[in-house]
Order: structure tokens, then C-alpha cells, then sequence
């Protein structure tokens, strides 16, 4: 178990700003999610947790002890942190057991202790089977669980996912998803993941940390994001939703809107505000609008409708198809007032 | 990767120095030696070479014979590749085999056999009555004599260089044409041609330069006709010794080296006037349904295979199978005398065989050592500096061989410093030799395959607690394995029948298989001489089948003739 506290890392490449002054603190036993789009630095951040890149400035600690802070410096096989390569990084010159086996085997471990190490994670991970296999024999998702057992045997503070899960199909992936919570509850470990998949991070993490271009945007619990969206960036990225620039002239301070917040006064300049679809509804009054889309998506349908007046267009639920074009009249019933970006 | 930057530093430190005594020492000697002098004007060694006739001959005859070389090359290679590399002919990894054993064949007896095959003295010609009159001349006896046995002995350098070009375009812009309307002959002239434009200059600079460092070849033909090119000349002027022999050899040595890089040069700059990105996807190579001419055009492969590979090597086995030259082979005079001969153990062939394999051997299993950790650290930690070392690595391989002879001798014929002791006329001088020239080659398989490993690899295993000593040990030497053992048979190949650099640094007792050819052959012994050519082939062959079932364990690319 292991507290990680990043303080101000930045990560230049030749000029090039991959990670850009990023504070966090993950506390002990988190299931923390480095969640942006391609190229948003999250990577980087997760191989210098790991020691595999090195800091520009700035510092990383783990349970009050320096890992790297330009100084003094820990390399990975001494950091007792273990990760889930987005390729796996299988050695295809070894068998599943040989694999696994490594990590102990470093460590000198007597082979009678591995042997039994080994078998019990093989079997956590339902491999045991295939024990002695060569990688290459292997379907995707068995070497994943390879992988996974290959970062467990160890028995790490710290385990670091590269997206572990971007390789494989969708039943899979959920297979896999319930497998990362059942050891991360069992191990009781720190785990760091990366992904670029808003839904993945939803479903898995106990925190957060959104980044964009090598900045951490916001940091929290998923709910937070997800109701609470500092930016109107991060309010598009996460979740469905859609932000309008409505002139409303608001009484009280808080960012949160309700029904009666929602009065349109052309005199007033307009502020962003995010409507997710579940609080936006077909009522007898309200704006007019048309219907510009609607999508079938099984339990319900997925409306676009564009408002008359300005032709700003925003998304809600209905339980009938309705025709493009038919005039309807819009309630706005919740909103979060977020900042430009 | 950070850390570790003290070892780093020191293992990088020592490659350097050792890549550095290989590559550029000898060639920066070689300038030394040939400019030491320069200051006694016209009497300086480089400006006498220059003023005499003799040099600017040889000068012309190798820009003849090479100049013609290389259009043979580039008609017989570009013609090969074309058939094996686009169309839907059958047996393929086969024909590319079998017109690989003409380059790995060793020069002197690809001359030797075509000297059998032509000529009254031919046994075969005779065997068969079909021998011309005594006193007629042989036609490979000739400058075209010269550059046409060069022409087939690079001709799969081009085979090589443009397979890879063709395997390489991408199927759907030949599609795209063909959509527009093109027909076949269109597709080849507009849109193939033009796409293997730097390849073809690539093979054909790649073509000229062997020809121009070919010493076997010329030797074995020309020097019984006087018909003197640059090596020959080199060669004669070593072996007539005299005053100054050493400066004039390094002067001469640097007119080649220079024209050689005046070649890599010209092609490089034209290659990057003419480079065009291939955008696309390669995945399957493309198959051009040759229909109704299959069958001739595979009756044609079999008919140059027999005219470059099959016939001359049958001349070769018939001369190897008589008691002396002159007399047909029938029943009566088929003996295995040579044979007998060769391997007696108090023959010099024998004293060759052993020095050679032990030559050849010790150089590939050096160069593992050394090529593993530099193809590992230029590519871990690629840096300017890295970068330089790997370009120097090239250099003796460019070099002609004989020009890079001429500077062991001038590197090391004195004693070494410290030591007393001089490596010249031991078997050490040579060594040191197939060590640089031979770099490269195994180089090269082992840098690709490390470029090929997923850094995660390491990094796993380093997550996993492993030192850089662990993972070198763990992962990286079994990951690079392979290919570094078919690196080790590319040069174990290449060194086995090696003429250009020992001839120049041989001395009783170190003389290797491909010096003994060639000393057989100019002492008049042609009977031996094809013998121990008819078993450097059988020997080479089996290396290279052996090479051919290894590959399905290596990375594309690693073994030169497969796809």
C-alpha cells in the first residue's frame, strides 16, 4: 500500500512539453484513472511513476519517500511497483510460467517458494492450464491475464496500467474490468491506470485525474466530473451532453442551475452551460425548438433538437420517435454553469 | 531508461574506441601514409603515382570493366527481381536461392570455372569433342572477359536491393493505376519504374563499387593478360617490392577509396533528389498473372540458371575429376586424386582449410560479441553520438578490400606499441582485417531485429525488479539470438572463401582457402585449383541451406535472398 504524491512534474521532450507542472495526490489503496485524449501526456506521467522516464523538474514521492526529484533518483526495479503493458511486453522467448516466474526468480526467491507463488496466481487468474504454453500460443485475452499475473506475482505496492484494456473486444473488456476490481479490492494495492476511454474510467476508478495537452484539467471522483465539470472542455469529454450559450441572468452565485434559473433574457450576454440530456424534457411550454435528430439507442430514444431563435442545438431522452422537423417545446429542468475553454 | 549512466557511459566509451581502432584508424593511416610525404613535391609518392601512365591505364580499365559490369548487373538482377518479385511464377524461394549462390560463390573460382569452361584446354569442351583447336584464344581471357564475370558475380546485389523495393510497393497504387485504365506495360514504365528509381540506383552504385574492388575476378583473368585494373595493380606493386612500395601503395589506395566514395556520394545525393514515400499498405505483394508465358518465363530462369551457375560449375567438377589438365574425362581417366590431395595433411590446402575455418569462425563469433551490445546501445540510446558510430561501421565494408589491406599493413607492420611484437604475417593481421571488413554484415541482421524489440520488453523486467545485467541476459541476448547467429553464418560465409584481403596479407603458413585458389591456379595446378573449388561451393551450399531452415526462427528481412 503506498501513498503517491506528484508535486509540480513537468516532462519536456526537446523542447516539446509532454507533461506540464502536474500536482497530484493519490491516496493509499486508490484506483486512480489518467484519463485524456491521445497525446495528453498521460503515458508520459505513468512511465515516470514508474522510473522508466525521467523528471525535468518537480518531484515524486511514494509513502513520504523521494522517487525522483531531479537529484535523487530510484530506478524501476527498485521501486517495488509493477505495470500492464498496453502490449503486453510478453517475453516470447519464455513460457506462461517462465513469465510469471520472473519477477520472483530476481528477487532469488527459492524455487520451491516460486513454485507455489506461481501456482496460486496462475490459478487466480485461471491460467494454470497453460502453464507451460509459449506466448505465441496464447489469444489475446489469455496473455492479458498472463500479464496481469506477471504484474501481481510480486506482490507490488504500486501497479501501473498502460490501457490495459484498448486491445481487446467488448465482452472481454468487461470480463477484464470485474477482474481489475476484484484484485484491486483483494491486493488492497495502489492501482494507477491510463485510458482514454471516459466509460472505462467511469466504471473502474475511485479517482480521476483529466488531462489535455499536458495539464491536469480536473481532478476528483467520477461523480464529480461528471455533475461537476469545471470546464466546458471537460464537460463535452465526459459523458453525453451538450453546452449552450444561454443569456440568463442568474440571482445567486452557484454553479449548479435549477428550473427557475432558466429564464431567457436577450439583454443579458450569455454564459456556457452544460444540460445533460437526463434534465432536459419535451414539455407543453418552454423553448421552441425542431427536431433535427433522432436516434434509436434500445431503451429509448436520443432527440437533437435545435432552438428556433439561435439554432443552438441540445440532446435529451424521449420514450417515442418523433418526426425531423416537428416544432416541440423545451424545459430545461437542471444545468452547471461552466467556465470557457 | 535513465539510470545506470556510469556503466552506460564506460560500456559506450569501450565500443567506441573499439569500433573506432576497426573502422577509421586504418583508413585515416592510409591518408597519413600517402599525404606524409607530400611535402617533397613532385618526387612525393602521390604525385609520381600520378604522373605515371600505368596508373591512369589500370584507372581506365576498372571505369571500363566496371561501368560494363554494372549494366549486367543491373539487366540480369533487375530482370530476376522483376520475375520473382511481381509475377505469379512458381517455386520462388527457390529460384531467389539458387541465384544467391553466384555472389556467395567466392570470385576466383566463378573465374576459375568459366577459364574451364571456354578455351581448348576445357575438359568439358573436350570430354564432349567440342573443344576449338589448340592456339585459339579463350574468349573470357579479355577486359569484356572481365566484366562480364563481374556482371554475373554482383548481379544478385541488384537481384537483392530491388526484390526488396518491389516486395515493398504498396499493391493498392498499382491498383489505383490500373483503375484508371494502364495496362501492364503502363503500370511498369509510369508508376513501377519511377517508384524503384532510388533502389535501382542504390543496386546500381552498390553493383559498381564490388566491381571496382574485385580482385579475384581480375587477377585470376587479367593478370595473365597484363590487362591491369586498380587491385591488380596494387597487387603487383606489393609483390614487386621496393623503395617507397608502401607510400605509393597508399597513394594509389586512396585514388580507389575516393572514387568508391565518390560513387556512395553521387548516389546518395540522387537518391535524396528522387526519394518518394511510399504511402500505403504493403501487406500483400503483387502478383502479376503472367497466364500463357509462365512456362517461358520460367524456361527462361532455368536456361540463365544453367548459363550462370550451372554450366561453368560442371566445367569446374569435370577439371577437378582428371589427373591433368588436357585430357578429357571418360571412364578411363575419372580419378579423385585432387581430392586425395587436398585433404593430406601436409598440404598447404589443408594448413588453408584449417586457418580459414578457424579465421572465419573466431571473426563470427567476435563480432556477436561486439555487434550484440552496440546494436543494443544504438538503438536504447540513440544520440549523435551513437548515430556516428554506426555510420563508421559501414566504412571498411565499402572500402575495396584491397584498399583496406593496404592500411592493416600500414597500421600494424610495425610492432605494436608496449608489446614488441608486430601482428604482420600472423594470422592475427588478418583477423583484425575480416573484423572490420565483416562488421557490418553482422551488424546490420541484429540492429534490425533490435529495432524491432518492444522497448516494454525491458522495461518490464526491469519493473520486475531485473538489473541491466538481468535484462541483457534474460531478454535482450535471447531476443537477438537469431538473428545474431544468421549474422554470424553472413559472416562466417563471407570470410570462409575471402580473396581481396588476405592475398595482400598472407604469409607461409597463414594462407587461407581463397589464396590457395589463387596460388594454384597461377602456378599452373588447375586440377587442384578446381578441386578445392568444387569443395568450397559444396561447402558453401550446405551453409546456406542450413542458413535457409533456420529462417522461419528469424525476423523478416534478416536472411538477405528471403523475403
Amino acid at each position: 500500500m503506498a501513498e503517491l504524491i506528484l508535486d509540480n512534474i513537468s516532462k519536456t521532450f526537446n523542447d516539446q512539453t509532454a507533461v506540464n507542472k502536474l500536482s497530484l495526490t493519490i491516496p493509499e489503496g486508490a484506483f486512480c484513472a489518467l484519463l485524456g485524449p491521445s497525446g495528453c501526456g498521460k503515458t508520459t506521467t505513468l512511465r515516470m511513476i514508474a522510473g522508466l522516464e525521467n523528471l525535468t523538474s518537480g518531484s515524486l514521492t511514494m509513502n513520504g519517500q523521494v522517487l525522483d526529484n531531479g537529484n535523487c533518483f530510484i530506478p524501476p526495479e527498485k521501486r517495488k511497483m509493477s505495470m500492464v503493458f498496453q502490449s503486453y511486453a510478453l517475453w516470447p522467448h519464455m513460457t506462461v510460467r517462465e513469465n510469471v516466474a520472473y519477477p520472483l526468480k530476481v528477487q532469488r526467491q527459492p524455487a520451491t517458494q516460486i513454485q507455489a507463488t506461481m501456482r496460486r496466481v496462475l490459478k487466480t487468474v485461471d491460467m494454470e492450464k497453460y502453464a507451460d504454453r509459449k506466448i505465441q500460443e496464447l489469444s489475446g485475452g489469455q496473455r492479458q491475464r498472463v500479464a496481469l499475473a506477471r504484474c501481481l506475482v510480486a506482490e507490488p505496492e504500486v501497479v501501473l496500467l498502460d490501457e490495459p484494456l484498448a486491445n481487446l473486444d467488448r465482452h472481454l473488456r468487461s470480463a477484464m474490468e470485474q477482474s481489475f476490481r476484484e484484485f484491486h479490492r483483494k491486493t488492497g494495492a495502489t492501482f494507477v491506470f491510463v485510458t482514454h476511454d471516459q466509460a472505462e474510467a467511469m466504471a473502474l476508478a475511485t479517482h480521476v485525474a483529466v488531462l489535455n495537452q499536458g495539464e491536469l484539467i480536473q481532478w476528483g471522483t467520477p461523480e464529480s466530473l461528471y455533475q461537476q465539470p469545471k470546464s466546458s472542455w471537460l464537460a463535452r469529454f465526459i459523458g453525453k451532453g451538450s453546452v449552450l450559450n444561454l443569456p440568463i441572468k442568474q440571482h445567486h452565485n452557484n454553479r449548479k442551475l435549477n428550473a427557475g434559473d432558466f429564464e431567457l433574457n436577450s439583454s443579458v450576454t450569455p454564459i456556457p452551460i452544460l444540460l445533460r440530456p437526463e434534465h432536459v424534457r419535451i414539455a407543453d411550454a418552454g423553448i421552441t425548438a425542431y427536431v433535427k435528430d433522432c436516434v434509436f439507442l434500445g431503451e429509448r430514444y436520443l432527440l437533437t433538437l435545435s432552438f428556433i431563435h439561435d439554432q443552438q442545438s441540445v440532446i435529451c431522452y424521449h420514450d417515442s420517435a418523433l418526426l425531423l422537423n416537428t416544432t416541440v417545446n423545451v424545459m430545461l429542468e437542471q444545468g452547471w454553469r461552466v467556465d470557457v475553454a | 531508461m535513465t539510470n545506470n549512466t556510469s556503466l552506460y557511459r564506460g560500456l559506450v566509451i569501450l565500443l567506441l574506441l573499439a569500433v573506432t581502432v576497426l573502422t577509421i584508424l586504418p583508413s585515416l593511416q592510409l591518408l597519413f601514409t600517402s599525404l606524409s610525404d607530400l611535402s617533397l613535391g613532385l618526387e612525393s609518392s602521390l604525385w609520381r603515382v600520378l604522373s605515371k601512365s600505368s596508373t591512369w591505364k589500370a584507372l581506365g580499365h576498372s571505369l571500363y570493366t566496371s561501368t560494363l559490369a554494372m549494366t549486367l548487373s543491373l539487366l540480369i538482377g533487375g530482370l530476376l527481381a522483376l520475375l520473382i518479385a511481381l509475377t505469379d511464377i512458381r517455386f520462388k524461394p527457390l529460384w531467389a536461392f539458387l541465384f544467391m549462390l553466384p555472389m556467395m560463390i567466392p570470385p576466383q573460382v566463378t573465374a576459375l570455372s568459366w577459364i574451364q569452361l571456354f578455351g581448348p584446354s576445357s575438359t568439358i569442351l573436350r570430354s564432349f569433342g567440342m573443344a576449338p583447336p589448340l592456339g585459339s584464344p579463350n574468349p573470357i581471357y579479355s577486359a569484356e572477359g572481365i566484366a562480364f564475370l563481374l556482371g554475373i558475380q554482383h548481379a544478385p546485389l541488384v537481384f537483392l536491393a530491388l526484390r526488396t523495393q518491389l516486395i515493398a510497393l504498396p499493391k493498392d497504387q498499382i491498383e489505383a493505376a490500373r483503375l484508371c485504365g494502364a495496362s501492364t506495360r503502363q503500370i511498369m514504365s509510369d508508376i513501377i519504374l519511377p517508384l524503384c528509381y532510388p533502389a535501382i540506383l542504390a543496386a546500381a552504385a552498390l553493383a559498381f563499387v564490388s566491381a571496382l574492388g574485385n580482385f579475384g575476378i581480375a587477377a585470376m583473368i587479367g593478370i595473365p593478360i597484363s590487362y591491369m585494373v586498380l587491385p591488380t595493380l596494387i597487387y603487383q606493386y606489393m609483390a614487386n617490392f621496393g623503395n617507397n612500395v608502401l607510400n605509393d601503395v597508399a597513394s594509389l589506395s586512396i585514388i580507389m577509396a575516393i572514387l568508391a566514395y565518390l560513387v556512395v556520394y553521387l548516389q546518395n545525393k540522387a537518391q535524396q533528389a528522387s526519394s518518394v514515400h511510399l504511402i500505403g499498405n504493403c501487406g500483400q505483394a503483387l502478383h502479376i498473372q503472367l497466364g500463357k508465358y509462365r512456362g517461358g518465363a520460367e524456361g527462361l530462369l532455368i536456361l540463365l540458371l544453367c548459363m550462370i551457375l550451372l554450366l561453368p560449375l560442371l566445367a569446374l567438377l569435370f577439371s577437378s575429376l582428371i589427373p591433368t589438365m588436357g585430357v578429357p574425362l571418360n571412364w578411363q581417366t575419372l580419378t579423385f586424386e585432387a581430392y586425395h590431395t587436398i585433404f593430406a595433411k601436409q598440404s598447404s590446402t589443408y594448413t588453408a582449410l584449417t586457418n580459414s575455418l578457424f579465421l572465419s569462425v573466431s571473426a563470427a563469433i567476435t563480432l556477436i560479441g561486439l555487434c550484440m551490445p552496440l546494436a543494443y546501445l544504438t538503438t536504447r540510446y540513440p544520440s549523435r553520438k551513437t548515430q556516428l558510430l554506426i555510420s563508421m561501421i559501414d566504412i571498411p565494408f565499402t572500402l575495396p578490400g584491397i584498399v583496406l589491406a593496404i592500411a592493416c599493413i600500414l597500421l600494424f607492420a610495425r610492432p605494436l606499441p608496449w608489446l614488441e611484437w608486430s601482428l604482420y604475417g600472423t594470422l592475427g593481421i588478418i583477423f583484425i582485417a575480416y573484423l572490420a571488413r565483416f562488421m557490418a554484415v553482422c551488424f546490420k541482421p541484429m540492429f534490425t531485429q533490435m529495432k524491432q524489440v518492444d522497448p516494454a520488453m525491458e522495461e518490464a523486467a526491469q519493473l520486475a525488479g531485473a538489473s541491466l545485467f538481468f535484462r541483457l541476459k534474460d531478454i535482450i541476448y535471447p531476443l537477438l539470438a537469431p538473428s545474431a547467429f544468421a549474422g554470424a553464418l553472413l559472416v562466417f560465409l563471407n570470410a570462409v572463401n575471402e580473396l581481396t584481403v588476405s592475398a595482400l596479407l598472407w604469409s607461409a603458413g597463414t594462407e587461407t582457402l581463397g589464396v590457395v585458389i589463387f596460388n594454384l591456379d597461377e602456378s599452373g595446378n588447375k586440377v587442384l585449383a578446381s578441386a578445392v573449388s568444387v569443395f568450397v561451393v559444396f561447402f558453401i551450399a550446405v551453409v546456406m541451406w542450413s542458413l535457409n531452415s533456420l529462417s522461419r526462427f528469424l525476423p523478416k528481412g534478416v536472411i538477405p535472398w528471403q523475403s
